[in-house]
């Protein structure tokens, strides 16, 4: 304890101390109008969204969500659900594309980077698990990459690699691991949570 | 520069949203919430109000805080954020002088040393923030709420309001680049 500690904990019992015991019983929520308001805003916030199950039963391999300022949200869940994340991606004209990253991938070739293509803005504003990219600046022809790798807990991890679009011919996937990679892998690596 | 958060058995004892257990939220995370504006400014007035505020909001709201839907710690830290960016907020509108003249407690003498202690224990931590700096706001966020702060990504994903898996994907990608920038990260 530390007198500025103990002196604001004076402050706030007698400035608002009687708040506190007043409000002590927990309110009761409201339940369903605001948690229905709240799904239909999500749901017309959306423009579009592809999902596919996968051997995790119920729980969707992949996602792919367009949304309504141009951005795509893809996440993934199992790597073996690439292919078919892809076939989506292309049936739907999105120009992105997701590279498995794993050791026995038996390509050991790069894809070849656009260098005179802006670099794809990257971000995950929507706060969705997966990577959003705006895709807009993805020249035709082009399309932007992210790698895909499980991470030693089984979990899949994707990835923007490099910042600027690919080009040519789609990889099915990238050979490597991820030590070679030089990730570093904090002691306080968080535990997954399933 | 992680803080413990370990709470007494005698501390857990106490009933969820009674003013006992607001005592023991405010105990167990004073330092923590203060570490975390040191981190942010050097002006001990500045820390304390930063940290005033929020406490001053933790205790106005204590009666809605379901514990169902997070730790106090990363419930308070939650607070402490929308507490900095509005600070930061109202700095941009140059109203701050005028807050600070209008709704602060001065600080004594004692507090004021007290905080300046406070202020130069965090130094490393602030050596630490400063090397986050090339990130972007969301990934130097996450790296500093798991590895300065020490919430586990779980508590870390509810503070900034993402899932677990964005955080770690977060992290992940920033941890990676504060590698590659200085050959090593260790907070």
């Amino acid at each position: 304890m530390s007198s500025f500690e103990d002196r604001l904990w004076q402050d706030l019992v007698r400035l608002h101390g009687q708040e506190l015991a007043a409000g002590s019983r927990i309110r009761q929520r409201r339940p369903s109008l605001a948690a229905a308001a709240v799904f239909a805003v999500a749901v017309a916030g959306v423009a579009a969204v592809g999902l596919g199950t996968g051997v995790l039963g119920g729980t969707p391999a992949y996602a792919v969500t367009q949304h309504p300022d141009g951005t795509v949200t893809v996440s993934l869940k199992e790597i073996a659900a690439a292919d078919r994340t892809n076939a989506d991606l292309r049936q739907r004209g999105i120009p992105i594309r997701v590279l498995p990253f794993t050791a026995e991938c038996g390509n050991t070739k790069m894809y070849t980077e656009d260098k005179s293509a802006p670099e794809t803005e990257r971000g995950d504003s929507h706060g969705a698990d997966g990577v959003t990219l705006d895709t807009s600046t993805v020249p035709a022809g082009d399309y932007a990459v992210i790698t895909a790798m499980t991470d030693e807990h089984g979990e899949v991890i994707l990835l923007m690699t490099g910042g600027r679009p690919a080009k040519g011919e789609v990889a099915s996937c990238l050979r490597g691991d991820m030590a070679s990679m030089g990730m570093y892998r904090a002691p306080a690596w968080p535990t997954p949570t399933r | 520069m992680s803080v413990s958060h370990q709470m007494t058995d005698r501390q857990r004892a106490a009933p969820p949203c009674s003013a006992t257990g607001f005592e023991q939220v405010y105990r167990s995370n004073f330092a923590a919430i203060t570490a975390y504006f040191a981190r942010r400014a050097t002006e001990p007035q500045t820390v304390a109000d930063l940290t005033s505020d929020t406490f001053v909001a933790a205790i106005s709201s204590y009666a809605t805080f379901d514990p169902r839907r997070g730790t106090p710690r990363a419930w308070l830290f939650g607070i402490a954020r929308r507490v900095f960016a509005t600070h930061c907020e109202d700095f941009r509108r140059d109203n701050d002088v005028v807050r600070r003249l209008t709704g602060c407690r001065p600080l004594a003498a004692d507090e004021t040393a007290d905080l300046v202690r406070r202020i130069d224990a965090e130094g490393p931590g602030r050596a630490a923030f400063e090397r986050l700096a090339a990130l972007n706001a969301a990934d130097r966020e996450a790296v500093e709420l798991v590895d300065l702060v020490g919430l586990p990504a779980k508590e870390a994903a509810a503070v900034i309001g993402v899932t677990a898996g964005a955080l770690r994907i977060r992290l992940f990608r920033a941890r990676a680049r504060l590698r590659t920038e200085n050959g090593s990260w260790t907070p």
